[in-house]
């Protein structure tokens, strides 16, 4: 008999122990159990992996499908390609740098050009703190303070040329935020909506929801 | 001998309680002392009662200035245009929020009012920022109504949100008053060049 009690109090307290990590799950698909903060999973270099953007403008549809290594735009049955990656470091000290690479080829009767443009955007970040029905720590809100962009384009008839536009920002504000569907030590996963439906005077709609999937490097 | 040993451990712990209520202190102007939390002071209604603006964009600088009552444009060559103006701020506990403002032409009563709604929140400092030293804002709905002569124009717009934010940066919140301020400035450098600033300080009294 004692060692049915003994059996009851350990499944009570698996079962109570279950029920408090589980309810560390913030995010929709966010492991069951972690044992790291969120800011120490979030820490690191992340690298894109899948990610698509639905988009509707005046009746118009658009998608982008991301895949790693391009990114697929079609529009009215049309699809373009373009080389697309894109990397994310968070660092603990609150600063990000986020570096994506545009490829662009061009062959026009043997006469090719490429363009490849990186841009470097540097900045802080910041979690919500959860006032309201808002849980805290569900949203990774983004400044940013500096953008660089390299487009370096080589042309079988004209060489190769460099161009270099930098923004600076100097500023207080967060410019977006995104809400984290998963994140766990491997995979970061979040979305952004914004949908914009104007009514009375010049009435409008648009649509963008916008998921992509990160795996840690 | 005691009296003294007592008066210096109360002194000592009254320094404690000084330094430890100064070290709440998060905005620059904030009061050294609060018993109330950051959230019980900012919830609640706040009037605009005096405030300024300064924008340039390349070349082109506009001020405005801002009273209880009215705003005034100037653009630096000495002309100025002052309207009636009002703008306030409500921050529910529930973290929903509501800003209005309305301007009125004061040569024809025609005006212009805009309210905005959605929810609020504070940051919560990771690296360097002190914690709720901000307030993030996701606007959910725009209304503007603008009227000219008899004429009513109403404009809503709805949003799905979780993207697009808004920050104010509170350099002082007390119980009865409320300071924020704003920086943007952003400089092109390259193959176009740009620049643009703008900078605004507001204070606002609790209703």
């Amino acid at each position: 008999m004692k060692k049915y009690f003994l059996y009851a109090a350990m499944a009570v307290s698996v079962l109570s122990a279950t029920v408090t990590l589980n309810s560390c799950r913030k995010g929709e698909e966010d492991p069951a159990i972690s044992l790291r903060s969120r800011k120490a999973r979030l820490v690191g270099e992340w690298t894109l992996t899948a990610g698509k953007n639905d988009q509707t403008q005046s009746g118009s549809v658009s998608t982008t499908v991301f895949d790693g290594t391009n990114q697929i735009v079609t529009s009215s049955g049309q699809s373009d390609t373009t080389g697309y990656t894109n990397t994310m470091t968070f660092n603990g000290d609150g600063t990000y740098v986020n570096e994506t690479v545009t490829t662009t080829k061009w062959n026009f009767w043997g006469m090719t050009s490429t363009t490849v443009t990186t841009t470097t955007e540097d900045g802080t970040w910041d979690f919500n703190s959860g006032i309201g029905d808002e849980k805290a720590k569900t949203k990774v809100l983004i400044h940013p303070t500096k953008s660089v962009a390299v487009t370096v384009t080589t042309s079988s008839t004209s060489g190769t040329t460099t161009d270099t536009t930098t923004d600076t920002y100097t500023s207080n504000n967060f410019d977006y935020s995104m809400y984290l569907t998963k994140l766990s030590n491997k995979e970061l996963m979040f979305t952004m909506r914004l949908d914009e439906t104007t009514t009375g005077a010049g009435s409008s709609s648009s649509t963008l929801t916008a998921t992509r999937t990160y795996t840690a490097k | 001998m005691k009296k003294i040993m007592l008066l210096a451990g109360m002194a000592a712990m009254m320094a404690t309680t000084v330094v430890t209520f100064d070290s709440c202190r998060k905005g620059a102007e904030d009061p050294a002392i609060s018993l109330r939390s950051r959230k019980a002071r900012l919830v609640g209604e706040w009037k605009l009662t005096a405030g300024n603006d300064t924008s340039t964009n390349n070349s082109f600088t506009s001020y405005t200035a801002y009273t209880e009552t009215t705003e005034t444009v100037s653009t630096g060559g000495g002309s100025a245009t002052s309207n009636p103006y009002e703008e306030k701020m409500t921050f529910n506990a529930d973290g929903t929020f509501e800003m209005y403002e309305k301007t009125t032409n004061a040569s024809n009563g025609s005006y212009d009012e805009m309210t905005t709604t959605g929810t609020w929140d504070f940051n919560t400092g990771v690296g360097e920022e002190t914690k709720m030293t901000k307030v993030i804002l996701t606007p959910t709905n725009v209304e503007e109504v603008s009227t000219s002569g008899s004429s009513i124009t109403t404009t809503n717009s709805a949003y799905v949100n979780n993207a697009l934010i808004f920050t104010i940066d509170l350099v002082r919140l007390s119980n009865k008053e409320l300071k924020v301020y704003s920086i943007d400035n952003s400089v092109s450098t390259g193959t176009s060049t740009s620049s643009s600033t703008s900078v605004s300080h507001k204070t606002y009294s609790a209703l």
